[in-house]
């Protein structure tokens, strides 16, 4: 299915391990509207993606670009329309179609933006925690223990066990909802934007503790963020996502230093920098989104390398377009 | 330059049911006319709590339990709510974080404009409506989406006629709270170059409240940080970013991953130390104020460490 040269799902720099999850040619289309005045939206057009272990892949756009549909499909918390997810080698939309069976479930896991929709809220935290111990983890021991350690591995105290999720705060709910997560010892997170609900002061905890999760436990993590100098902070490769298509990928420094698509390079206009104290060139922009207009409207599209061949950076471009010389 | 507006030992308590809390400490600023001043501090700093203070539109548990506010020479505290309602608006006007929500539904977003300078202006209905078409092209909105209900608007295009119509009676001084954090970064972006624009050629000076240090450095003349009701450094941009003393300063710069320069760990705000008996401001080159505290490390609470700032 994958063909060649569609770099995509080609490993990254982490050697031939083999992916801990992947995606291949995923596409997936919302309707709307009523019969007569029918609106389809492709949130995803041909995404493919492999993730390993222990690296954090950062999933970056605006809102509707199609990072959280990924996700969600990944989560098997939407259907694609087509496509393949592999795990274990094996087509999960083929051998479990309805429904993703308990192994997967506890293979992928999905931390939320907001932890305060995502935990019961009748439930104290030992409650939740202990229920997804014993569903997952039946064999374990002591229970006590093992809850001592997911909060430890959290760095939350034991006292919040007896806590109701409205005692905690933002950042100590999302890591109580992360925890839950650890609970079924997965292999592969998807973290749809875990802190842009938080204060700025708890934000640089959560990042730090998903890295130490990929350190320690060499868990794939899929970040899902807006926000590209978090995903320069904390990942590995990012992947750059319009109008459900993926534009650019690349090792993050690399791609970041060296944008080549017009709509990597509109992202990074837009982060806030304070060295740079220029008027915001309007017009610049303006040409920008055309630019960005143009190339993503191109209806054959193929894929190219733009940095040398162990860098992995590949750019999204209409097959009449002259590829732009990489600047190394 | 003249100065517009004076805050001077603010201090406001919220009255709960079995605690009072002190959201703002004793806090002295200036602003000149045409300035943008920005006010960092993360939640609970009282930033929006001084912001509202000035726009007098504290809830009923707030009370301002000392110190005075004048603008441009009136004492804001004392207005009735007769000279408020002049007052509001025509010079200062409020943009708030969830503003693009906060536009009638059910109205033409060109109505809800014209409906502004009716109400405050002696403006004919076709005047009016030739100045909304100003406004709304001053934020680059097309004239004929003054037709389009909110709901036909992006939110980006809804927060722009928010921000149009604070500016439609051309006040002295713009409260911006939080008015991008619920966008898009790109949105985020053109939004404060139009904000900009436009106080450029309208003059008013603005008072920029976000968590966010880097956007307020790259939008601010002068920058104050409030730390738990207390302001504890206040200087002029290009000082904060090269030479920012307080060590709070550095903490809510450094919660905010860079993006250039070497990938180094960070820590969190919440982790490590905290702030206790913040002085009043003290001069440490012109124009730069830092108060002087004490550092407590919160992990062990008995190994206090004085550090002045």
């Amino acid at each position: 299915m994958t063909s060649p040269q569609d770099p995509h799902s080609v490993s990254p720099a982490r050697g031939e391990e083999s992916p801990a999850i992947e995606a291949q040619n995923l596409s997936k289309t919302f309707t709307s509207g009523s019969l007569l005045s029918r609106r389809r939206v492709h949130a995803l057009r041909d995404v493919s993606l492999a993730v390993r272990p222990g690296e954090i892949v950062s999933l970056v756009g605006e809102s509707g670009s199609g990072k959280s549909t990924l996700a969600r499909c990944l989560a098997r918390l939407e259907q694609p329309d087509g496509g393949r997810i592999l795990l274990h080698g094996e087509d999960v939309l083929r051998t479990e179609p309805r429904r993703a069976s308990r192994r997967y479930r506890s293979t992928v896991q999905m931390v939320f933006q907001d932890p305060f929709g995502s935990l019961n809220p009748t439930h104290r935290v030992e409650h939740v925690l202990s229920r997804m111990l014993q569903l997952h983890q039946p064999d374990v021991p002591s229970q006590g223990a093992a809850l001592r350690d997911l909060l430890h591995s959290v760095g939350l105290d034991p006292e919040v066990l007896s806590a109701f999720p409205h005692e905690l705060s933002g950042g100590q709910r999302q890591r109580v909802a992360i925890a839950r997560v650890l609970a079924v010892e997965p292999k592969v997170i998807l973290a749809d934007e875990p802190t842009s609900m938080l204060d700025v002061s708890v934000r640089i905890g959560i990042l730090n503790l998903l890295a130490q999760l990929r350190d320690e436990r060499g868990i794939a993590i899929i970040y899902v963020t807006h926000d590209l100098s978090s995903a320069r902070y904390l990942s590995d490769r990012t992947i750059v996502m319009n109008q459900g298509r993926m534009v650019e990928g690349g090792h993050t420094e690399d791609l970041l230093a060296r944008p080549a698509h017009p709509y990597t390079q509109l992202l990074l206009s837009a982060v806030p920098d304070p060295s740079r104290r220029t008027p915001f060139d309007i017009e610049e922009r303006r040409l920008l989104r055309e630019d960005v207009r143009r190339w993503t409207e191109g209806e054959e599209l193929t894929v190219s390398s733009v940095a040398t061949d162990e860098l992995e950076h590949w750019i999204l471009h209409p097959t009449d377009r002259a590829l732009p010389a990489p600047t190394i | 330059m003249n100065t517009i507006l004076e805050i001077d030992r603010l201090t406001i308590d919220y009255h709960g049911e079995e605690r009072t809390v002190r959201a703002v400490d004793a806090v002295s600023l200036q602003m000149q006319s045409g300035e943008i001043l920005g006010l960092a501090g993360e939640s609970g700093s009282g930033k929006s709590t001084v912001a509202h203070a000035v726009m007098r539109l504290l809830s009923d548990s707030a009370q301002i339990v000392e110190g005075s506010i004048r603008f441009a020479g009136t004492d804001v505290v004392s207005l009735d709510r007769r000279e408020l309602r002049a007052w509001r608006w025509n010079d200062v006007a409020m943009v708030f974080q969830s503003a693009m929500n906060s536009l009638n539904p059910l109205m033409r977003v060109g109505d809800q404009i014209v409906d502004v300078l009716r109400a405050h202006t002696a403006m004919s209905r076709s005047q009016a409506r030739a100045r909304t078409a100003e406004l709304l092209e001053g934020v680059r909105i097309p004239p004929d989406r003054m037709r389009s209900y909110p709901h036909q608007l992006s939110g980006g295009q809804r927060q722009r006629v928010v921000i149009a119509m604070a500016c439609a009676l051309e006040p002295r001084l713009l409260i911006l709270d939080e008015p991008t954090t619920a966008l898009d970064v790109v949105v985020q972006q053109e939004i404060l170059a139009q904000i900009r624009e436009l106080q450029e050629s309208l003059g008013f000076a603005v008072l920029f409240i976000t968590h966010d240090m880097s956007l307020m450095l790259e939008l601010s003349d002068r920058i104050g940080v409030m730390y738990r009701g207390r302001l504890v450094e206040l200087a002029p941009a290009t000082a904060m970013r090269t030479d920012s003393q307080h060590p709070y300063t550095r903490a809510l710069m450094n919660a905010f991953p860079p993006m250039t320069g070497p990938r180094v760990p960070l820590t969190g705000l919440a982790e490590g130390t905290r702030f206790v008996d913040i002085g009043d401001l003290e001069a440490v080159a012109p124009g730069h104020l830092v108060a002087p505290s004490r550092t407590v490390d919160t992990a062990d609470e008995h190994s206090e460490n004085e550090v002045p700032a």
